[in-house]
């Protein structure tokens, strides 16, 4: 008989009750909002990974130790393959990071670092179709070693054969990047802001 | 059946185009029974959120692009994609069978939440409130009739003796719907009670949790339609951790698409070029002689070349063809080594010069343009400051001092400096123009440029 009413109770049209919805929706959305502010203090790392049409990166400044570079491609859904300039950096600090990211119509805006407290990435690993600042340093610099043999950041070498360069620390100022993937094993970002809208400087 | 009983305007020119009336209205009606028979709205939202946070690292890039990705964010940011998998998972178990919507429902709920770490800030917050918006409603959702009577249950579709509560402010417009799925004839039961036994096979012992195990909708059987997302999460996962344990041996080789591993011809590259205890103030030596042990382990010729004078780098040079030229270069206490032997990943060497200074300095339109594999990278700056014993390679360097213009070679070096220089060797301070260096493998303390940039095309 059981399992009868069972049946019964899987074709019965139903509806949503709300308060039941609130019991949920409200603790989900208060740590939520927790994690955001969190997240916005610096005090929890997040996970960034994202590819697509090309965004923008731009920092005033960028840090980093264990820092190779290396040419590769990406094959993309729009336009086909794309050379892109890999930079591997296994830690790296960037001082008032603006990320544009174009999701369909709309245009997402990610500030953060802009402040004392600069962003902190750990095995920030950016495709690149262009890359500029006003100035560089690297320090224990090679260029033109084999790029299947890089080894500053663990994990990220090129195809053997290719060109690579790879350097002990890096210092870039006025960062300005076209990238077609960002990822970051962690990323702390303090004084969070996103918006929809606009572009960085 | 209560068929084509609010034919709306489209439905209307729907049929008028042709579509045989019947099977349609059968078919729209039985989809809206379906859809209100369950949390459908909330797995819905549940699976796309999770879609949106799948997409947002991985539609940008196909093929390999999305493999070298998964590469890139190794374990941690996988868990970003199976929380993605995971929550298209809650959504289609939500909408399969619905009697478990309270797991699912929380379980979206939670992973949406987990997102905002994990994923993207929670894909940028849409897939998190998705997530979020849909496992509530999964929660929240619940049959009218709370304890249907047993009697109601067992009857012919169209024959039920009580409707549903005419006072209850959900059943709307569907009184005339009936509710009831297609009664299950007891054969079926059978069958499925069978496919029950077979199950406990796997797992004894369990108990029957009233209104959960005993389910005989069959239902729960198309949850197996999930085992794929989760099959291609767990997919997802493996390259990530084996990239992850790969990554302390990345030097010992250099994996293609994460299938064909080749196995590295330098097995293992030393920090730093270490300058040569010779090089300071002799003379041009000879070239290093051809080594015969060439197709014969790489370690073995790059030792071989560590006992002449002029030593290659402890490095394997590049292969892809690379140029700089640059409007002038000032090269402090400039020496020629001699040729090298330079390994290459191929196995094999190069014959390169080596050229030692303190500093080099170039200006005017610096150019390094690097081609392979039928694209470019081009890096530009208007200065290049190398500092700190900078070590020089190069199969070519060609530069005019004054109205002198040289073009040295591995073969040429030692009697084409000595003329530049008027007999002086050792350390001296060179100003070149118009400079050109092929295939340059350089290592310095430090570099400063001006401002840089880098584009690839």
């Amino acid at each position: 008989m059981s399992a009868k009413r069972q049946v019964s109770d899987m074709a019965t049209i139903g509806r949503v009750r709300w308060k039941r919805l609130a019991i949920v929706i409200a603790p989900a959305v208060a740590i939520a909002a927790i994690l955001i502010s969190l997240t916005a203090e610096g005090a929890i790392a997040a996970n960034v990974s994202v590819s697509g049409q090309q965004f923008l990166v731009t920092a005033t400044q960028l840090n980093g130790t264990g820092f190779e570079q290396f040419g590769s491609d990406v094959t993309s859904s729009g336009s086909g393959t794309q050379p892109v300039i890999v930079s591997g950096i296994g830690s790296a600090t960037l001082n008032s990071l603006c990320q544009a990211v174009k999701a369909g119509p709309l245009t997402m805006r990610l500030t953060a670092g802009q402040g004392n407290t600069p962003v902190q990435a750990t095995n920030l690993i950016v495709d690149a179709s262009s890359l500029a600042g006003s100035s560089a340093e690297f320090r224990g610099i090679t260029i033109g070693q084999d790029a299947g043999t890089l080894t500053a950041t663990p994990g990220t070498a090129g195809a053997t054969g290719g060109f690579g360069e790879q350097a002990a620390t890096i210092t870039i100022k006025n960062l300005v990047q076209h990238t077609w993937l960002t990822t970051a094993g962690t990323f702390t970002l303090p004084g969070l802001h996103l918006s929809f809208g606009g572009s960085c400087p | 059946m209560p068929t084509n009983q609010e034919p709306s305007p489209p439905f209307l020119v729907w049929r008028a185009a042709g579509e045989r009336p019947g099977p349609s209205g059968a078919w729209r009606e039985s989809w809206q029974r379906w859809r209100r028979t369950r949390p459908f709205w909330g797995g819905l939202l549940l699976g796309l959120g999770g879609l949106e946070l799948i997409a947002i690292p991985l539609t940008g890039v196909l093929g390999h692009g999305a493999i070298r990705l998964v590469i890139y964010i190794g374990i941690g940011g996988v868990f970003g994609v199976l929380i993605g998998a995971l929550m298209i998972t809650c959504g289609v178990l939500i909408c399969v069978n619905p009697a478990h919507r309270i797991f699912y429902g929380i379980t979206g709920v939670v992973l949406g939440i987990l997102s905002f770490p994990a994923s993207n800030l929670g894909g940028f917050f849409i897939g998190m409130l998705l997530a979020i918006a849909g496992g509530g409603i999964a929660f929240a959702w619940t049959p009218l009739a709370p304890e249907p009577d047993p009697s109601v249950v067992i009857g012919e579709p169209g024959e039920s003796s009580e409707p549903d509560d005419p006072t209850d402010p959900g059943s709307g417009n569907l009184k005339g719907y009936t509710y009831y799925e297609e009664f299950q004839p007891p054969e079926g039961l059978d069958e499925l009670d069978e496919l029950d036994d077979l199950d406990e096979a796997d797992e004894p012992d369990q108990p029957e949790a009233p209104g959960e195990s005993g389910t005989p909708s069959g239902l729960r059987y198309l949850g197996l339609a999930a085992v794929p997302l989760l099959l291609a999460a767990s997919l997802l996962g493996v390259p990530g951790a084996r990239a992850a344990t790969a990554a302390p041996q990345q030097g010992a080789g250099s994996c293609i698409l994460l299938i064909i591993c080749l196995p590295s011809p330098n097995p293992s590259p030393t920090p730093g070029p270490s300058p040569t205890p010779s090089g300071t103030g002799t003379g041009p030596q000879p070239s290093a002689s051809p080594s015969p042990g060439q197709p014969g382990p790489p370690g073995k010729s790059r030792h071989k070349g560590k006992h002449r004078t002029a030593s290659g780098p402890d490095l394997v040079a590049a292969t892809a063809s690379s140029v700089i030229t640059a409007g002038s270069a000032t090269l402090d206490e400039f020496v020629y080594q001699g040729a090298a032997n330079v390994p290459t990943a191929d196995g094999g060497t190069v014959k390169m010069m080596k050229f030692t200074a303190t500093s080099m300095a170039l200006s005017g339109d610096v150019t390094a343009t690097v081609r392979q594999r039928g694209s470019t990278a081009v890096t530009t700056s208007p200065t290049f400051d190398f500092t700190g014993s900078v070590v020089l390679y190069a199969t070519k360097l060609s530069g005019c001092l004054g109205a002198l213009c040289v073009t040295l070679t591995p073969g040429n070096a030692v009697a084409v400096l000595l003329r530049l220089t008027g007999g002086l060797t050792g350390q001296l301070t060179l100003t070149l123009t118009h400079v050109t260096t092929d295939q340059p493998l350089v290592m310095a303390g430090s570099l400063q440029s001006g401002r840089l940039s880098l584009r690839a095309g």
